[in-house]
């Protein structure tokens, strides 16, 4: 027998398959716990954006002694440049996609928070993208990398309209309607600056629907509720200067042509029978574009981003429908996009960057946090790693020249402040992130009066965490702690290597490390505990149980540890863990993702 | 090529069973290959909701599988989180005949050898699929299976005889 055909007849045998019976119900638990665990992380960003600015209105209001916001400066019109066509974005309520007009480069864009993904608008940059998620009962507005990364909330009401970038990419305009009150917004791209615009009582449907910029940013086109029904109007960027633009009460979703000539809108005809008809910028010259049957309601409408043809959404009695373009004086209507969308934009691209540099990735220079290269994707823990100094340290991702690489891409670095003014003294990277770390803990490990770093590598069911050793003195200094010799052989870490430490199962936040300081701990003058792959037997029971692993460090003065003992543990899940009463010796958890 | 729930449900019935056993072989703990191909499941499904394309979800899957499995500390806390759920230590079955034969044989190969040797025998992919899963070239792989056919030859005892018929025959 030939040699090839007997190995293969040995390994078969060999060979013991895997059984996948329950592994799809476990897959979509782990599943949906990554996915809770997104949403906190972009929940908790929001907080930090609400709380800033709360803190920031207060700091400003005592510093010009009064109650009420200082002046903000006028947004500044932008001369508009020619644009091409790229990517389309829609939505499908459960899901955004993004892929060329020939349907290459398809791709699905997690939604920030559960939902329908709704609106969606392509910011100036074409690497941004503002969206509109209808939750139930509440409706928000996001803004994502186009790789649906860095969410950030910058609106939340009982409805949102289709958002509109300003040309600067630093602002949008979008309205909202809430407990009667219908408003216009001028909101920054990260949520800081939120100012309005426009406001009025909304009985009923005598809302504003939409509200988008001019391609300058100096004038902003909205529809609104009146007696007659919808009309068309148009303002100043600062919300001065309103103009009615048209008055038959049947006309809505208005959005402007690149040049500002022009503006194409959807007027309802019947019932659920609407078209789309373009007028100048004035409110003159109003011409029919769609002239279809009465069970179609064409509605949407958007110039392409270089003003040659217009997209709108061919919906069948008032419900979704798939995308049209045809040309700008309503010629030679195609499909664009087959599938029923709920909303559409068309990524801009400046047609030739090197001559008009667009306010794109390669300009994006992340944060300063002075380790002599932009930052993006940071997180951190305060901590005292100088004695008395109160300091931070950060996990952060190299901004790249491409902007902020793909969450789990690019190279991360740990880096510390431990003189307390705000910037990185000492650094170590890369890290070894697969695929991805961020800060986890600031604990007194070796209980000296200064803090040690926990570093998490996030590997999606399970998370394994590095002690970092910080020091001041002589000179600032992070790095791994290693295993002191002669190692610790039944865990195979051997002299010289960096523990890594797993928890996982279900556990998986700070309540999984305990700190034995006040308790009966083996000998040893620094005592974590770590709990490792903590698992509940039966999980989501009242009655479960506990079956973890723990792991004894004990940091040497010369920056190894020594393992003190390693072992499995059972408690029942529903009493107050030692973790609840003393959360890793008092140990600093990390800020907010993005802080 | 996305990786949803479909994807998911079709990989379970079709390639699963064969990347664990595969897995297995290569890292010698069938818990540790079956948390490190539902750990290579998870990535994928998490690429692809973050836009990513696979060309083969399989070849990603196994290439991923065989860097997971590679974690030695993983394996062991893998291991006692399958104990801790038994309730029971985990007591294998003590293998028979062929199978003890060739486990430890290929328990003797150096890792890649092992890794290129299960993918080509047991998955029976060809030499260009092991050079993409391995992320190496060809020639790499033919070098490192004729080095691991040669050493598993003699550690099951086939005659020079056989193997230089077997030469003859290629």
């Amino acid at each position: 027998m030939a040699l090839d055909e007997r190995l293969r007849r040995e390994i078969e045998r060999a060979g013991e398959p895997g059984d996948p019976s329950g592994v799809y119900e476990d897959l979509i638990r782990r599943h949906e716990r990554l996915r809770v665990a997104r949403r906190l992380r972009s929940g908790a960003l929001t907080l930090v954006v609400v709380a800033g600015t709360v803190v920031g209105v207060v700091g400003l209001a005592r510093v010009f002694g009064g109650g009420e916001d200082p002046p903000k400066p006028p947004l500044r019109p932008v001369s508009p440049g020619p644009m091409e066509n790229g990517l389309v974005a829609y939505t499908t309520g459960d899901a955004i996609r993004v892929q060329g007009v020939d349907g290459s480069k398809a791709r699905t864009i997690p939604a920030p928070e559960p939902g329908l993904a709704w609106h969606v608008a392509w910011a100036p940059d074409g690497r941004h993208l503002a969206v509109a998620i209808f939750g139930d009962p509440g409706r928000s507005l996001w803004v994502i990398r186009d790789h649906g990364g860095d969410p950030v909330q910058i609106a939340e009401a009982d409805n949102v309209s289709r958002p509109s970038w300003h040309p600067d990419r630093e602002h949008l305009v979008f309205s909202t309607t809430s407990d009667g009150t219908t408003e216009i917004h001028v909101t920054s791209s990260d949520g800081t600056d939120d100012r309005i615009v426009y406001s009025e009582a909304a009985p009923g449907t005598y809302a504003v629907f939409s509200a988008s910029f001019s391609p300058d940013g100096s004038q902003i086109l909205f529809d609104a509720g009146t007696d007659s029904g919808y009309d068309i109007f148009v303002m100043d960027a600062d919300g001065s200067n309103v103009r009615r633009l048209t008055d038959t009460g049947s006309d809505y979703n208005p959005s402007w042509s690149p040049d500002g000539s022009q503006i194409v809108f959807t007027r309802q005809e019947a019932a659920s029978e609407s078209d789309i008809f373009v007028m100048d910028a004035e409110g003159s010259n109003v011409r029919r574009l769609t002239d279809d049957d009465g069970s179609f309601t064409n509605l949407d409408a958007q110039f392409a981003p270089d003003g040659l043809s217009i997209t709108y959404e061919a919906a069948k009695q008032g419900g979704t429908g798939p995308v049209m373009v045809m040309g700008a004086d309503g010629s030679n209507p195609e499909l664009l996009v087959a599938v029923h969308v709920l909303g559409f934009s068309w990524q801009p691209v400046a047609p030739d960057a090197s001559v008009e540099p667009s306010p794109g990735p390669s300009q994006e220079v992340g944060k300063d946090i002075g380790l002599g290269f932009p930052v993006c994707d940071l997180t951190s823990v305060a901590g005292v790693f100088a004695p008395g100094v109160e300091g931070t340290a950060w996990v952060a991702t190299k901004t790249g020249d491409a902007g902020c690489p793909s969450l789990g891409d690019g190279m991360q670095v740990v880096a510390v402040d431990v003189s307390g003014d705000g910037t990185a003294d000492t650094s170590f990277g890369p890290l070894e992130c697969d695929p991805w770390c961020s800060a986890f803990a600031a604990p007194d490990v070796d209980g000296d009066g200064t803090d040690e770093l926990l570093i998490q590598n996030i590997q999606f069911s399970i998370a394994g965490l590095r002690l970092y050793d910080v020091r001041s003195d002589p000179q600032a200094t992070v790095a791994p702690v290693t295993v002191s010799s002669p190692g610790y052989p039944g865990e195979d870490l051997a002299p010289g290597a960096e523990p890594q430490l797993w928890i996982g199962g279900d556990a998986f936040d700070s309540e999984t490390l305990r700190c034995f300081e006040d308790e009966s701990p083996p000998a040893g003058p620094g005592r974590v505990l770590v709990q490792t792959s903590a698992t509940q037997v039966p999980p989501d029971s009242p009655d479960a149980m506990w079956h973890a692993t723990a792991t004894w460090f004990d940091l040497q003065p010369d920056g190894t540890v020594t393992i003190v003992d390693h072992f499995d543990f059972e408690e029942p899940v529903a009493s107050p863990s030692f973790a609840q009463r003393n959360p890793l010796c008092g140990a600093r958890l990390p800020a907010p993702f993005g802080g | 090529m996305r990786v949803d729930e479909v994807a998911l449900r079709e990989f379970l019935h079709t390639s699963y069973p064969r990347l664990v056993a595969a897995v297995a072989l290569v890292c010698g703990s069938r818990p540790a290959a079956e948390d490190a191909v539902q750990e290579a499941l998870l990535r994928a499904w998490e690429r692809s909701e973050r836009g990513e394309e696979f060309e083969s979800i399989n070849a990603w899957v196994t290439t991923v599988a065989l860097n997971h499995a590679r974690s030695g500390l993983r394996r062991i806390i893998v291991e006692r989180r399958a104990r801790s759920r038994l309730q029971t230590p985990v007591i294998a079955s003590p293998p028979i005949g062929d199978r003890i034969d060739i486990e430890r044989a290929l328990a003797t190969l150096p890792r890649r050898q092992r890794e290129a040797v299960v993918l080509r025998y047991y998955l029976q992919l060809e030499t260009r699929e092991v050079a993409t899963a391995l992320r190496v070239n060809e020639g790499t792989v033919k070098s490192t299976l004729f080095r691991a056919r040669a050493a598993l030859a003699e550690a099951l005892g086939i005659h020079d005889t056989e193997e230089a018929n077997d030469r003859g025959t290629r």
